[in-house]
């Protein structure tokens, strides 16, 4: 049996075991040993990929002790875990995040765009990375093959397709087997974290024994690995600069950054306190293998002939040792590094794909609008052709030859493209000013620097066109130089070149796009949940017009995870808050829950999308919301308070003016008639009191002038009687006692009997009086001898203020539908029109400037009477002399009274 | 325990608050002595403790070193956090 096929054979074994150790890790859901935090250590690491097995070894014999820089990084890290790994953990857990996109863009208002960018960032940096590790494994198996023909190890310099493509249907099998059997990514993949932690022990154990091997096999010990150092490997001052600080800061962001990282630490997590262990038992783990690098480069480089492989001296140099059995080891190690690697690699990233791309895509689409769509189906459907997808990126790329360079090069590209996510991330954990614009911005930039200084230069190497442009830049312009951006030149070093300019555009960008706008409040909210996990508790979402049912979301629920989990989740939510129905009742808190539980298959921005459009609601913090209510309130409060006062401040000025300018007329009108009534009485009682006193003082008068004198007095008394009956009946008008008793009467008869009345009057004063009168009987409610008063005053108020050369009176009355309507009209002068609303008030003289007798009361009382009777009296407003209208209400004349209603 | 007026708990807490205090400090203190110009001191390929390169048992060292205040720092941290724990 040759060693090749021993390898085969042993390979197929090895894959047998882990296929075994995958299963049995899946069944029975939780086993105990899987959550252990040694299990969780040795997940983590899948960071030490074939590229430290193989590659370390090749690093520290080109360039010395350079290769420590990819292990220091993560050391910090994870010695520091306290501040950066803890926080993530929390926030990862609490939120159900499913990978690094979804981290990031659930922190920036659970966007599906910045969830995208770094998927196709990270895709585009893994498959580089994948090609490498299927690369490094067809090349182990050629190099064992060939072991006895060529201890170089360099006859396998293109690797063997036909096995790279068997090893790359392996891994897809064993990827889709175990990473896609449910959905629920968070309780998802024992069996795989079961099959890595095998792995990365059988790593260690045979990078240890070839280690071993090299310091006590080949040589004689550690005195003399070093004293062959000293002499190989030359070391100044010089590897401690630039490159040194870059790639531990490299390092230490893809440590977090990268997606299989960010799935074993943070996604597969099981105990918070595991990383408590990790912290320190990691970086033991990576010590350990970085310390047998180093005595295997230097005796791979004693012991093995001048232009070997030195990638490949942790296979060549146990065989040249002449132990095939270490070397087996060594190639199960190997093998074990990429593999493990890649199935991470591809768990990671179809989840990513699935749940950012092509998830967001369908919730587009019509179809699952519809609702007819299966989502746990799509989900592990998109999720393994993903799979494959990524697989065959990954050996295609590995096809254009691409991967020609040391392996630590490759490696150190698809870092770099990790590091892209590293502003994005800190910005999101440490910086609440930070937004989406700003992420959105830093991601695009640093990514397309990324590409064109790094990813692009190496994929296109020796393509005609793409040399000419990195050697003269595009369209001539020697500044855009791919390798020497804006004149910046890095004595080659394209890495370091790449990783400065990338960067530096990616964090200014992600300041000056966050700093150019306001935070939404889903982008506060989510800033405040993230940057304050520890101190915040978290508020607790609410949602605003909420319209979903428990049984909608069920239906919703039950597509994605399955009816039985989705069941179990309500039943169990149901229980655990003592609720007697078979479904818990939708509050804020649930629909928070189940979201969450959501988010944990398909990715925070697509359970998001689809709780809203189940709920049609918008997710906001209560605190937020209270705050954001109450200023409104309060600002809206305030504003209606003062209008409210303004405007009553401004009706009760306009009332008070009213009310002051007709307290000024009523008062000038008491004035006016106060000195109209003193001089009125004045009068009579002066002559009344002249005359007494002659009658008194000269008692030989004659009696012809007595008589006249006494006659003088009577008439003046009678006079002043009749003036203090005008002001009495006033009185007794507005008290209302007379018009208590209102009867049907006839008005006709009324007016009858003032026409009378006044014919003596009238032809004193030379007026005619022109009647035109109704034919028909009509019957009013009212008091006639009232009635016959009104009438009166106003015919000789008419009377009285014509001035009119000829003046007549014409008196109309008339029937219009149910009103007996009397107009009194005189063509006098009319009513000055400043007067028209004064003139039934109780003291108005009216027509000033005429002067008449009588205390100017009689149109006062006229109101009041009709008034009381139901009717209105009215100055017909627009004519030529006076007109006055009186209305009153015609009634059915009683059968029983008859006329005797007349004499009432 | 009552008259020395401090309960265990007090003393935990304050145990605790150190622990987190070189949890911060003690990755800021690798990268300062990691990072130029520290590590230029220790990289003189004539000077060697038994054999073995300066600089090569500056890096192992400071990392083991690194590794265990990690050890001593994580496992006072979680009996901080969970005081209940036996």
């Amino acid at each position: 049996m040759t060693l090749r096929e021993l390898a085969l054979l042993a390979a197929i074994g090895f894959a047998l075991l882990l296929f075994l150790i995958a299963f049995l890790g899946d069944r029975g859901g939780r086993p105990r040993w899987l959550a252990s935090p040694l299990v969780y250590t040795l997940s983590i690491s899948v960071y030490c990929t074939s590229w430290t097995f193989y590659g370390a070894v090749g690093s520290a014999t080109r360039n010395g002790l350079e290769y420590l820089t990819i292990y220091l990084g993560p050391t910090l890290v994870f010695v520091g875990f306290w501040t950066l790994l803890r926080k993530i953990m929390r926030i990862t857990r609490r939120d159900n995040i499913t990978s690094i996109a979804d981290f990031v863009s659930s922190r920036y208002g659970k966007s599906d765009s910045v969830a995208a960018i770094v998927t196709i960032l990270t895709l585009l940096a893994a498959a580089p990375y994948i090609a490498l590790q299927i690369k490094a494994i067809a090349t182990s198996f050629q190099v064992l093959g060939a072991a006895s023909e060529d201890p170089t190890g360099s006859a396998a310099a293109t690797p063997d397709f036909v096995i790279a493509f068997w090893i790359t249907v392996g891994l897809a099998l064993f990827t889709i087997l175990f990473g896609t059997r449910r959905v629920d990514v968070r309780e998802r993949h024992f069996g795989v974290v079961a099959a890595i932690a095998v792995e990365a022990l059988v790593k260690l154990i045979a990078l240890v024994a070839v280690g071993l091997l090299a310091v006590y096999g080949v040589a004689d010990g550690p005195g003399e690995v070093f004293a062959r150092m000293t002499a190989s490997t030359a070391h100044s001052g010089d590897e401690f600069g630039m490159r040194w600080v870059g790639l531990i800061v490299l390092s230490g962001a893809a440590i977090v950054c990268l997606p299989r990282q960010f799935q074993v630490s943070f996604v597969e997590n099981e105990n918070e306190t595991h990383l408590f262990t990790a912290a320190w038992l990691f970086p033991l783990y990576l010590f350990v293998l970085s310390l047998c690098v180093l005595p295997i480069a230097i005796m791979g480089q004693t012991i093995l002939p001048e232009g070997s492989n030195p990638d490949m001296f942790v296979l060549t140099m146990p065989i040249a040792a002449g132990r095939t059995d270490i070397a087996l080891l060594a190639f199960l190690g190997g093998f074990s590094s990429g593999t493990s690697m890649v199935i991470v690699s591809c768990i990671a990233l179809s989840t990513m794909i699935s749940n950012h791309i092509l998830m967001p895509l369908a919730l587009r689409s019509h179809q699952w609008r519809e609702g007819s769509g299966d989502v746990q189906r799509f989900l592990l459907i998109t999720r393994r052709i993903a799979i494959c997808f990524i697989l065959a990126l990954g050996f295609l790329y590995l096809r254009t030859g691409a991967t020609g360079a040391g392996l630590a090069s490759i490696g150190l590209i698809a870092f770099a493209g990790a590091a892209q996510v590293l502003p994005a991330l800190l910005g999101a954990l440490y910086w609440e000013g930070a937004n989406r614009r700003g992420a959105i911005l830093g991601l695009f930039s640093g990514g397309m620097i990324w590409a064109y200084t790094l990813f692009l230069p190496n994929l296109l190497q020796g393509v005609a066109w793409w040399d000419t442009l990195a050697a003269d830049g595009p369209f001539g312009l020697t500044l855009l130089r791919p390798g020497a951006l804006f004149g910046l030149e890095t004595n080659d070093d394209a890495l370091m070149h790449a990783l400065f300019w990338s960067l530096l555009v990616n964090a200014f960008a992600l300041i000056a796009g966050s700093l150019s706008r306001l935070p939404t409040p889903i982008e506060r909210l989510q800033a405040a949940l993230f940057v304050r996990v520890f101190s915040d508790r978290g508020g607790s979402g609410a949602r605003r017009g909420r319209a979903a049912s428990a049984d909608q979301l069920f239906d919703l629920a039950q597509r994605i995870m399955g009816a039985d989990r989705a069941y179990g989740i309500f039943r169990n939510y149901a229980v655990s808050k003592n609720e007697t129905t078979e479904f818990p009742l939708v509050d804020d808190a649930f629909i928070a829950h189940l979201e969450r539980r959501m988010a944990a298959s398909v990715g925070a921005a697509s359970a998001r999308a689809m709780i809203l459009s189940a709920t049609g609601s918008e997710t906001i913090s209560l605190d937020e919301l209270v705050r954001i209510a109450d200023e409104t309130a309060r600002l809206m409060e305030y504003t209606a308070e003062v209008t409210r006062k303004s405007d009553e401040i401004e009706r009760a000025a306009a009332q008070l003016t009213a009310a002051n300018e007709r307290l000024k007329t009523l008062d000038r009108q008491k004035d006016e008639f106060l000195s109209h009534v003193s001089h009125e009485l004045r009068t009579p009682m002066t002559s009344i009191r002249s005359f007494t006193e002659i009658l008194a003082g000269t008692p030989d008068l004659d009696a012809g002038d007595r008589q006249r004198f006494i006659g003088i007095i009577n008439a003046e008394s009678i006079r002043l009687t009749a003036l203090l009956d005008e002001i009495l009946d006033m009185a007794v008008v507005e008290s209302g006692d007379a018009e208590r008793l209102l009867k049907p009467i006839d008005p006709e008869h009324a007016l009858d009997q003032a026409l009378d009345a006044c014919l003596g009057l009238s032809h004193t004063a030379g007026v005619r009086i022109v009647a035109a009168r109704t034919k028909q009987s009509v019957h009013v409610m009212g008091n006639l001898t009232r009635l016959t008063q009104v009438f009166i005053n106003i015919i000789s108020n008419g009377i009285k203020y014509d001035t009119n050369a000829d003046p007549v009176i014409r008196v109309e009355s008339r029937i219009d539908g149910a009103d007996y309507i009397v107009v009194i009209a005189d063509n006098g002068p009319g009513v000055p029109e400043a007067e028209t609303r004064t003139i039934f008030d109780k003291f108005s003289r009216g027509r000033a400037g005429i002067t008449a007798p009588g205390a100017g009361l009689g149109l006062a009382i006229s109101h009041a009477i009709i008034d009381r009777f139901g009717g209105t009296l009215r100055l017909l407003p627009g004519t030529t002399g006076a007109q006055f209208e009186i209305r009153l209400k015609s009634v059915a004349i009683p059968a029983d009274s008859g006329t005797s209603t007349v004499a009432g | 325990m009552a008259d020395d007026g401090s309960s265990p708990i007090s003393e935990r807490q304050v145990s605790g608050r150190r622990a987190r205090d070189l949890a911060l400090i003690v990755p800021v203190l690798g990268v300062i002595a990691l990072m130029p110009p520290l590590i230029g001191l220790f990289a003189r390929p004539e000077t060697g403790i038994f054999g073995i390169p300066l600089i090569v048992v500056y890096l192992f060292g400071l990392w083991l070193a690194l590794i265990l205040i990690a050890m001593v720092v994580a496992s006072r941290l979680k009996r901080a956090i969970q005081p209940d724990d036996p």
